[in-house]
């Protein structure tokens, strides 16, 4: 620049007073950039400071709300335990729907809402709650035996024994052995109700396997053997538990029963003798009769080894005595058709020949006499079964005549 | 410098991203907030076993409190909020005012805590858009992204009040944004996402409802359902009636009674809530027992007749909450005592009456919400079972289809409507479209209804007028063409008032109303079609005469010429 030319004008910022290039002002530009920046992160770490105060305000209150239903929730299932305590069920239903619903994880609500809903009945909504509790707790054994009573209830079977099943092996909240045991023997029974006797042995035998040896269980074990066909194994749970209560009558009475039903006659007679049934009830009665036709058996029976022949031709004379007075009986009756009417006499004529043989044949020291009378009485007392009722003797001549096959030889 | 600050300066995506996280963070919360307050207000208001004294004068006492509160503190947060946030959305560039979500708290909290038979989740959306709608111009964000967040507040709310984040997210393009094919469905899904991880985190994850498990027990189980679709229109029908009804009457009551209507309202809930108080506020425990067969029949009948009455009378008197929940009560009910009688009367296997109260819930949201895409997605959501989809759109379309043949405007609308604000429908929403009445509309000329025929006529013809908008003493205004007045003039009736002549607004349209819809209705009116407010239907701001559309017209062609 020469000396006498102008100076060139320089414009400057009004609000810095720093030289404006291109009519801007970097100072200023940068300085509202600045600005904006920072603004833009204050924005940001105020949102964030909000929502993790917000979070942490929001779970507290949340937190202390839900403490606050809790106890809500006990309060209601204490006033339960009283409505059910005093027969009020509705009321305690309602009760325990306020605690399952305000506290809805409680599992010891919600099982007592739907045992209640179970025994008041209302098996449509027990369902509904057990079902909402299978679907969380799928191997809660008590939910699934709940399940499994109301399918029983309901008449469906393959749900019933499912939900038996499931409670069998899944998991019990407390006393797990002995809650398992009692839902098998449960499930056994419901089995046996429903004619399923070798799913039921299957059962009983995983039962057996795992029984303590106490009495009661002992004895509950040999009765269900005895009712699903299983005399031997019965016997040997009844034996059991007379050994730990030899004079137990229930014992006695189901020692006696199976040895019985195995033949086992003198066992039988020893163990019904000891029960000593007193014919009080229909069970008692029961007991009672079985112990006659035992003795009877044991009396009564011709081909018993080590009798004399005299013995045995007593024997069978009492029995065709006997057979000869159920044809008398069957003559009486008035509804004889002439056909049967026939055969029974042509059954007289042969005791009556046999009677007469026996008189010229009683020093006789042979048994097939022996045997071919006591096949005809057997016929006999089969023929005449509908006629009249059979008395203890008549069944034990049944028994002795099918414990020898006598029909076969 | 400048350059470190140019890569430190966000884009204004990003910004929006992490706006929409911490809204629907924040909506989350709110409406967690919103909830356990509810439950807290009603455990305080009532105890464990209310006296029918307690039951009778709570709702009273607390009603004359709130009433006053949203007559002279918070007078846009009555009701459910639902209809606000889609007006505030559409109308108003989705500002809302920081009192609303302050006020709808309090409010909403204060009338369903104290046994209002209302629902929470309509308020929460409220809240949640209030929120968002706060935060996006506190963060100076553009007026396009502070609409914006109103949707994704709004979902993000709905997804922790009901825990159905899917259902939220189509809630919030269904029926707040009204287009299912909207921009904003990734800002929603994320912010429905966030507040559902942060409900969850807070309360567990845990279903609203404990479901039973469902079963299509057999093929004709489809008529059943299709039944409980037809009964569920006409219940919802009903209960849209009803409420619109009883809702006309109360505003017809003088404005100073105002503040004591949700008292009035109040007196007949407590008198209910003596008889059953099962109707009492959101109600979700006794839906919860029809659904898994704890109710019988006659008391879900009860229940559902009792409940529809109640919300009706809750949400006409002018109370805040919402119909969401109402709608789900009185469906399961409906649905629980169909599918008890289905169950015991039907020739063929049928699933247990709680999967119809199931199916019944979602078909009285499609017939009364109109929400058909989240009725469904609803349901699923609550159940995860596939298997319940196909009843329930069967169910749900007929009751949907029922509610728009005799309702043909939705009820959020028709609420919106009795407070002068018209939303703008789908078509009017439609961008291409040649022109909108708003750039065809003339000046609107105003008259008294008092003057007479003689001196408009004279106005008329000095002013080119085409037509004058008369205002009325006693009633809304009409409009009065040229040719009406001419005809008057013809026949020497030059002292009749100009009231007399006008023709009460009936047709009209809005100012964003498309081209076709403006010549549609200027065909159904008498010459002259009324412009007005969408937020204000009392407000004339044009009128649209056929030559207004031939200059308008002749004004475009010329423009393109040069």
């Amino acid at each position: 620049m020469t000396a006498g030319e102008e100076q060139p004008v320089q414009v400057r910022c009004p609000q810095c007073g720093q030289p404006l290039i291109e009519s801007r002002c970097a100072a200023c530009q940068v300085e509202a950039e600045s600005r904006f920046v920072h603004r833009e992160l204050m924005v940001l770490l105020v949102l964030t400071a909000a929502v993790v105060i917000g979070l942490f305000v929001t779970r507290a209150v949340a937190h202390a709300n839900h403490r606050l239903k809790l106890k809500d929730a006990a309060v209601w299932s204490a006033a339960a335990e009283r409505d059910l305590a005093d027969g009020r069920s509705e009321s305690a239903i309602t009760a325990l729907h306020r605690a399952a619903t305000i506290d809805p994880h409680n599992r010891q609500y919600r099982l007592a809402l739907a045992v209640a809903l179970v025994a008041l009945h209302h098996d449509s909504a027990a369902r509904q709650v057990l079902v909402g509790m299978r679907q969380t707790l799928p191997e809660d054994s008590e939910v699934n035996l709940l399940l499994a009573r109301l399918e029983a209830r309901e008449g469906n079977t393959a749900g019933a024994i499912q939900g038996y099943q499931s409670a069998l092996y899944g998991t019990w909240a407390a006393d797990e052995d002995g809650r398992r045991r009692q839902a098998r023997v449960e499930f056994v029974r419901y089995l046996l109700a429903q004619g399923e006797q070798s799913r039921a042995l299957s059962e009983l035998l995983i039962l057996s396997g795992n029984l303590p040896d106490r009495l009661p269980f002992q004895i509950e074990t040999g009765e269900l053997f005895r009712d699903a066909g299983d005399p031997r194994r019965a016997l040997d749970h009844f034996r059991r538990a007379l050994r730990l209560a030899p004079d137990d009558r229930r014992a006695l009475a189901g020692a006696g029963e199976a040895a019985f039903e195995l033949g086992e006659y003198a066992a039988a007679r020893a163990h019904l003798r000891a029960a000593d049934p007193d014919r009080s009830t229909p069970q008692s009665a029961r007991l009672a009769e079985l112990r006659d036709i035992a003795d009877f058996v044991l009396e009564r029976d011709p081909l018993r080894p080590q009798l004399s022949f005299r013995n045995r031709w007593d024997r069978l004379r009492l029995a065709t005595s006997r057979a000869r007075e159920r044809l008398a009986a069957c003559f009486g009756s008035p509804s004889l058709e002439p056909q049967r009417r026939r055969d029974l006499e042509s059954l007289g004529a042969r005791i009556a020949a046999l009677e007469a043989a026996h008189r010229r044949r009683s020093r006789e020291r042979a048994i097939e006499p022996i045997e071919m009378g006591l096949s005809l009485v057997y016929q006999i007392e089969r023929q005449t079964a509908g006629c009249a009722a059979a008395s203890p003797l008549d069944r034990a001549l049944l028994l002795v005549g099918d414990r020898y096959d006598i029909d076969r030889r | 410098v400048p350059t470190s600050l140019q890569q430190l300066r966000l884009r204004e995506h990003q910004v929006f991203f992490a706006l929409t996280v911490a809204v629907g963070v924040l909506a989350g919360l709110s409406a967690v907030l919103f909830t356990v307050a509810i439950e807290r207000a009603t455990r305080l208001f009532f105890g464990l076993e209310p006296s029918a004294a307690r039951l009778l004068l709570v709702p009273i006492l607390v009603s004359l409190v709130t009433g006053a509160l949203l007559a002279w503190v918070f007078p846009d947060v009555r009701g459910s909020g639902v209809p606000q946030t889609e007006a505030a959305y559409h109308l108003h560039g989705g500002v809302i005012a920081a009192r609303v979500p302050l006020g709808k708290f309090l409010t909403g909290v204060l009338c369903i805590g104290s046994g209002h038979s209302m629902g929470r989740e309509g308020p929460s959306v409220q809240i949640g858009a209030g929120l968002a709608s706060v935060i996006g111009r506190w963060a100076r964000v553009s007026p396009t992204r502070i609409r914006d967040l109103v949707p994704v507040g709004a979902a993000g709310a709905l997804a922790a009040a009901f825990n159905t984040p899917v259902a939220a997210v189509l809630f919030a393009l269904e029926e707040i944004i009204g287009d299912m094919n909207a921009g904003l469905i990734g800002s929603t899904v994320v912010a429905s996402v966030a507040s559902v991880v942060v409900e969850r985190s807070i309360l567990g994850n845990e279903p609203l409802f404990r479901v039973p498990e469902y079963h299509l027990q057999h093929p004709a189980e489809l008529l059943a359902y299709a039944l409980l679709g037809i009964v569920g229109g006409t219940v919802s029908v009903l209960f849209c009636r009803g409420l619109l009804g009883l809702r006309r009457l109360f505003l017809a009551l003088p404005q100073r009674t105002r503040a004591v209507q949700p008292a009035l309202g109040a007196l007949f809930i407590g008198l209910l809530l003596t008889v059953a108080p099962q109707v009492m506020g959101v109600g979700y425990d006794y839906v919860d027992q029809a659904l898994n067969g704890g109710l019988v029949l006659n008391t879900m009948i009860l229940l559902c007749c009792l409940k529809l009455i109640g919300t009706i009378v809750s949400y006409a008197s002018g109370n805040a909450g919402g119909i969401f929940a109402p709608s789900l009560y009185i469906g399961a009910m409906a649905g629980g005592a169909i599918g008890t009688v289905v169950h015991s009367i039907a020739p063929f296997p049928t699933a247990d009456p709680g999967a119809y109260a199931l199916v019944g819930m979602g078909t009285l949201f499609a017939g009364i919400i109109r929400a058909p895409m989240t009725s469904v997605f609803m349901i699923f959501e609550i159940t995860q079972d596939y298997q319940i989809l196909v009843p329930l759109m069967v169910a749900n379309l007929l009751s949907f289809l029922i509610s728009r043949r005799f309702l043909p405007v939705p009820v959020y609308h028709a609420l919106l409507h009795q407070d002068h604000v018209h939303l703008p429908s789908s078509a009017a929403r439609s961008t291409s479209t040649p022109w909108t009445a708003g750039e065809v509309m003339g000046p609107v000329a105003l008259a008294a209804g008092s003057e007479t025929t003689a001196a408009v006529w004279h106005r008329m013809t000095v002013e080119n007028a085409d037509a004058y908008v008369v205002g009325m003493v006693d009633g809304p205004p009409g409009v009065v063409s040229r040719e009406r007045l001419a005809e008057a003039i013809e026949s020497s009736r030059t002292d009749e008032l100009v009231g007399r002549l006008a023709v009460p607004v009936g047709v009209h349209a809005h100012p964003d109303h498309p081209s076709d819809i403006v010549l549609d209705r200027l065909a159904l009116s008498n010459g002259v079609l009324p412009i007005i407010q969408r937020d204000n239907a009392e407000q004339v701001v044009g009128i649209v005469t056929v030559s207004h559309v031939v200059r308008f017209m002749k004004h475009r062609r010329d423009q393109s010429f040069r």
